[in-house]
């Protein structure tokens, strides 16, 4: 509390106080109720002073409505409406651009084709999109941004073959940017963490845009993390953070960043302010637990009630994160290692490798985490951390083998 | 002063809830007992701003009284997009307009009551909220329908939804609160310990100094009617009451009845109340950063 000092006797009592207040003040609020005053303001929209989104979002739909059978400017719409999603974490744009392509019959044309796929993908229906974004590309070849996110599917399948093909029809495209950063990418996950890192590096330095830029910086904190070279991975976040964009992945990615080398005052004191996106009050109530702040046991009600609320509309997108959250906060190892595992048959990637082997550990079994350290072997991901817990995972297993990688050191 | 200004700062901080990111959901209770309808339908303000305006001075805020000037086009243009039918089409109307905070943000609360042409048979409900503009909005159900609770939730994929009327028979029924009731008060070991604190001295008696069993059974059994009666009546009006406050609240946590004697209930309720919000995207956002690398942006 920085507004007030107090002594001890009374910071008790003002607690006291807190909690006597606390009770009365959620059950005030749980009842409908007639307001008085026609002045009272009941609801703040979404946008800050000075945010011209609202404007240009009126703009772009009156546009899409003048000319109803036009599909670019509602794919400008929809576009725009995604981007929201994704800066603010507010996922009531993304049923709004799905609403605008829903507005076209099939057949969809490649740019809303491209971005139903995009759609879908966002609630993981990879099968769905996928097959989109074939269509889309079955439309116009030349749709670099389908190939690109194909890749992406592709890699959090960890199925790298496809992946590397569409890499190669980036390159053929002459996408440099995209290319760098889909191989860059594909060579990180598949051993060869050095290569990756300087590929992305290489895309970086085509690059002037600022989202581009972001998106790279984010990558490459990440990859020199994996390598275990922690000054440089934390210059990358702060490079990618000093470009001043909202972004819901980096804030995500440098929240991890800072719980993995033991900086959990600095989650708090980063992402402080963002308890409404989810995955990021996930990091902030780790952090807190790991201080022991009082507000930790808050934080993680909080995160229960979401999961919660998800379930009861039947989302079942987050489960690694309610893995996380089970292992990390709950300490209930079982139900984190079937949640953990559930989200591993849909998603594949080094996080969601790396919640199912915690689990697994913690649940003393070894046969559930036997999926990734298939993965380790046949991949050859050389992060030393994901390795070590591998061999740590099966322990209690035989035959139980991780395949040896290259060891380096912590820096 | 310091004290003062210490208080304010946690006034403010429970004044200002930390509102979630979700995905759109209304949350529309209905009660059905024959012909008879009765329910209540909570929409963001959010959502009806998205579709009718309701900011008319455009400054990002809503008022109560822009609210209140916009009542009849909410509740025309929330009707048109529910249907019930039981027998045929129900008449449904709008008794009141309040208002409820949810974990997203203020909500507008639609009181409603309506009548259907039979009062026995399958009600078949239509939901099309909002699906025209946001494709993610669900409508989480809570239906009693003749005494039988239905949950549901409604999207574009399964707008359109039936269900079977309450077979269940009153006997039936009975037993199920028989043993719902028995297993509460199992459950609750403050409960035991209660009744039993209450029932030694029934049995026992203070005398000469010392505690001794009662004389005869019928002395010990009338005082032990006596107390179980008057406990369970009080118990009964406690359940009453709280049911009375929790309405609405115990809805989404679909423990109606549960809130008797116990502090556990008090949780539930808040997460009932729809503080509990819904997953956002940034669960999912790990693909996002190739959205950056567009087609045509290089």
């Amino acid at each position: 509390m920085t507004f007030c000092k107090l002594t001890r006797p009374r910071r008790f009592g003002l607690l006291a106080l807190f909690l006597a207040l606390s009770v009365p003040a959620l059950s005030a609020q749980a009842a409908p109720r007639k307001p008085v005053a026609d002045t009272e303001v009941l609801e703040r929209l979404p946008w800050r002073a000075g945010d011209t989104s609202a404007r240009e979002l009126a703009a772009l739909h009156s546009a899409m409505t003048a000319a109803a059978t036009d599909p670019a400017p509602a794919a400008e719409l929809a576009q725009r409406y995604f981007d929201l999603a994704m800066a603010r974490g507010d996922p009531r744009y993304v049923g709004y651009a799905e609403a605008v392509v829903a507005r076209f019959g099939e057949p969809l044309p490649a740019s809303l084709r491209s971005l139903r796929g995009l759609l879908r993908q966002y609630r993981h229906d990879f099968a769905g999109a996928l097959e989109d974004f074939a269509g889309a590309l079955a439309l116009d070849p030349d749709w670099a941004a389908a190939h690109a996110w194909r890749a992406a599917i592709y890699l959090v399948q960890a199925d790298y073959a496809a992946a590397q093909q569409e890499c190669d029809a980036l390159r053929r495209l002459g996408r440099s940017t995209l290319q760098g950063g889909c191989a860059g990418l594909l060579q990180a996950y598949t051993g060869q963490l050095e290569a990756g890192y300087r590929s992305l590096q290489l895309a970086l330095a085509t690059t002037s845009d600022v989202d581009k830029r972001l998106w790279l910086l984010t990558r490459l904190g990440e990859v020199a993390a994996w390598r275990g070279q922690t000054a440089q991975a934390e210059a990358h976040f702060r490079e990618a953070l000093g470009l001043g964009r909202d972004d819901g992945y980096l804030l995500a990615a440098w929240g991890d960043f800072l719980l993995d080398t033991g900086q959990p005052a600095e989650v708090i004191r980063q992402l402080a302010g963002w308890e409404a996106s989810d995955s990021l009050l996930l990091r902030l109530a780790e952090a807190g637990a790991a201080l022991k702040r009082p507000d930790a046991s808050r934080l993680a009600q909080l995160l229960d009630e979401r999961f919660a609320a998800a379930r009861l509309r039947g989302d079942t997108t987050h489960r690694a994160e309610e893995a996380r959250y089970r292992l990390r906060l709950r300490g209930d190892a079982a139900e984190a290692l079937r949640l953990a595992g559930e989200n591993y048959r849909v998603q594949r990637e080094p996080r969601d490798a790396r919640i199912l082997l915690e689990a697994a550990i913690a649940a003393r079994d070894a046969a559930s985490a036997q999926v990734v350290r298939d993965w380790l072997h046949s991949s050859g991901f050389e992060d030393v951390r994901l390795r070590r817990l591998g061999q740590q995972s099966c322990t209690a297993a035989s035959p139980c083998e991780v395949a040896p990688a290259p060891v380096r050191r912590i820096a | 002063m310091m004290l003062r200004r210490c208080l304010l700062g946690l006034l403010l901080l429970l004044s200002l809830p930390v509102l979630a990111h979700k995905a759109s959901d209304s949350y529309l209770v209905l009660d059905i007992k024959g012909s008879e309808v009765s329910g209540q339908w909570d929409i963001a303000l959010r959502d009806i701003d998205f579709a009718l305006g309701l900011d008319r001075d455009g400054n990002g805020e809503i008022t109560w009284g822009e609210l209140r000037a916009r009542h009849a086009d909410i509740a025309t243009w929330a009707l048109g997009r529910l249907s019930l039918q039981r027998g045929g089409a129900c008449a449904l109307r709008v008794t009141d307009h309040l208002v409820d905070s949810h974990t997203d943000g203020a909500y507008a609360v639609l009181q409603l009551a309506g009548t259907c042409p039979a009062a026995s048979g399958e009600l078949a409900l239509g939901y099309r909220l909002l699906f025209e503009l946001d494709a993610l909005h669900r409508g989480l159900l809570r239906l009693s329908l003749d005494g039988a609770s239905h949950t549901a939730v409604l999207s574009p994929e399964r707008a359109t939804q039936g269900f079977a009327a309450g077979e269940a028979s009153r006997l039936a029924q009975f037993g199920q609160y028989l043993v719902e009731g028995i297993w509460h008060i199992w459950i609750g070991f403050d409960h035991i310990l209660f009744l039993l604190s209450l029932l030694l001295p029934a049995v026992l008696v203070h005398e000469a100094g010392r505690w001794r069993g009662v004389a005869r059974f019928g002395e010990a059994l009338r005082e032990v009617l006596w107390v179980v009666t008057a406990f369970h009546r009080g118990a009964f009006d406690h359940a009453l009451a709280r049911r009375a406050g929790a309405g609405y609240a115990a809805f989404a946590a679909g423990r109606i009845g549960d809130c008797g004697l116990r502090g556990a209930c008090r949780r539930q309720q808040s997460q009932a109340a729809g503080r509990a919000p819904a997953l956002d995207g940034g669960l999912r956002l790990r693909l996002d950063p190739w959205l950056r690398l567009r087609q045509r942006a290089d």
